[in-house]
């Protein structure tokens, strides 16, 4: 299969403590497009955008309950393949920023923190080949993951994020 | 091809030359992240961690603290068989 970019030029995060429900365009989400989709998670890259220092505790996490009615990618956020070749999958996966019904952060499946400060500071998380994230299918709690800032310090600044996943 | 425990590490950066950055934090942070294989979480490698890691001889890979409890209750559980299960599960109701 071919790897897709999920990104936003410029959002801020909402902090939502884990177990919470997220606020629409202030987190997002990738989701399985069927329930026997497989997708990797191989980096996430995220760069400050804020106009003051701003510590964001950003977490990737699986979700324990998912993201449900009209997901789409809010504001600013785009989705596409790497390669212009890539072919139009029979179910097409499902990130998004915005739904009726947003996700919430599952409490014990947090995968990765990335601490950083959104004011100039720059996170980048890249894995080695076959040690991706994975998720399957397109329900609570493996068929989703999220990247949201949890609420722990302060309040969050802009930022912009790359996110890099292949469906299989 | 031997593999060595290093090859399969991830990477981490964290860039704060051009920040006021994060409390505790140098300015600038590069470090190794190893997945484990039984719940799939990153683990960011400590260099200053003077306990084990714990490796699990059932799937020959990297375990994390909480999965290393499990593991010697349970015995090996890897995430690659979680995936199975589930696609199983689904081509017996005939999904796929």
């Amino acid at each position: 299969m071919a790897k897709w970019s999920f990104s936003n030029a410029s959002w801020t995060p909402t902090a939502v403590a884990a177990g919470a429900t997220m606020t629409a365009n202030g987190a997002c989400f990738l989701q399985g497009g069927s329930s026997t989709q497989y997708l990797m998670t191989s980096e996430i890259y995220m760069g400050g955008n804020a106009a003051a220092s701003a510590v964001n505790d950003m977490v990737l996490s699986r979700d324990s309950t998912v993201a449900v009615t009209s997901i789409t990618l809010g504001t600013n956020g785009k989705n596409a393949a790497l390669d212009p070749a890539t072919a139009a999958l029979a179910a097409p996966q499902v990130p998004g920023f915005s739904a009726t019904t947003m996700p919430q952060a599952s409490t014990t499946l947090q995968m990765l923190a990335l601490s950083f400060n959104a004011f100039g500071g720059i996170v980048r998380w890249v894995a080695y080949p076959g040690e991706e994230i994975r998720t399957v299918g397109a329900s609570a709690s493996l068929g989703e993951l999220s990247l949201s800032c949890s609420s722990i310090t302060g309040t969050p600044g802009a930022l912009s994020s790359t996110w890099i996943y292949e469906p299989l | 091809m031997i593999l060595s425990k290093k090859t399969r590490e991830g990477y981490l950066l964290l860039d704060h030359t051009a920040s006021p950055g994060v409390p505790g934090l140098a300015p600038k942070v590069e470090v190794a992240t190893i997945r484990c294989s039984h719940c799939e979480r990153q683990v960011i490698r400590n260099p200053a961690r003077e306990r084990e890691r714990h490796w699990c001889p059932g799937c020959n890979k990297y375990v994390c603290d909480g999965c290393e409890v499990l593991r010697r209750i349970h015995g090996c559980r890897p995430f690659d068989q979680v995936i199975e299960k589930v696609m199983t599960k689904h081509s017996n109701l005939g999904v796929i």
